[in-house]
């Protein structure tokens, strides 16, 4: 419950940082930033609370998506306004890198499984707890 | 035409990212995780960037679902 309280408020105060940086930028305004703000405000917050090992992958790859799409919103209006800016070779090189993340951390989670034998984050602490 | 496809396409992706984070069934959230993929790969394509889109139309909706599926199905689903 604490936990939660206070990663609400960690992520409320990444959130209105954000929006203040947002509102600073001249030429960037409209739905697509504030959307992709939302996606990776959600990510964070799943990764921070949630218990469930799997949701937590699920939150990381809702977050760098996200993120990208920020990205990818800020190339196409850069562009149709005469600056050449082309954000692709830095998407592939995320993607990649979150791909792998996803595929290392599934293995990891799977091991964890196995050894003992659920993928609740605050059983296997309390499990580690008995053990020592 | 195009500016209210991209709201149309940005809502449902709020919308979806909502439900699969919270639904409770682990295999429907990653389902509703490959159709969020997908549609924010049309929104890429749709935004001037075609070549990442075709990199998440096969990550993002093809090999992250499939892991998740076999990592599901090898940990036993929801606990």
């Amino acid at each position: 419950m604490m936990r939660k309280v206070v990663s609400l408020l960690a992520v409320a105060l990444i959130g209105a940082v954000l929006i203040v940086a947002l509102a600073k930028m001249p030429e960037f305004g409209g739905g697509t930033a504030f959307a992709s703000l939302f996606l990776f405000l959600l990510g964070l917050y799943v990764m921070l609370t949630d218990s469930n090992l799997i949701k937590k992958v699920i939150g990381l790859n809702i977050m760098d998506t996200g993120i990208f799409l920020f990205f990818i919103a800020l190339g196409y209006r850069s562009s149709t306004r005469g600056a050449a800016y082309m954000p692709s070779p830095l998407i592939f090189g995320g993607l990649a890198a979150v791909v792998s993340f996803t595929a290392i951390g599934l293995a990891m989670i799977v091991r964890l499984y196995k050894y003992y034998g659920t993928i609740d984050a605050e059983e296997i602490m309390r499990k580690r707890g008995e053990d020592e | 035409m195009t500016a209210t496809l991209n709201i149309l396409l940005l809502l449902f992706l709020v919308v979806s990212a909502i439900i699969a984070v919270r639904c409770r069934d682990l295999l429907s959230s990653v389902i509703v995780f490959a159709a969020y993929s997908l549609v924010m790969a049309v929104l890429w394509q749709l935004q001037g960037a075609p070549y990442p889109a075709v990199a998440l139309a096969i990550f993002g909706a093809g090999a992250t679902p499939l892991l998740l599926l076999a990592a599901i199905r090898k940990t036993g689903g929801q606990e």
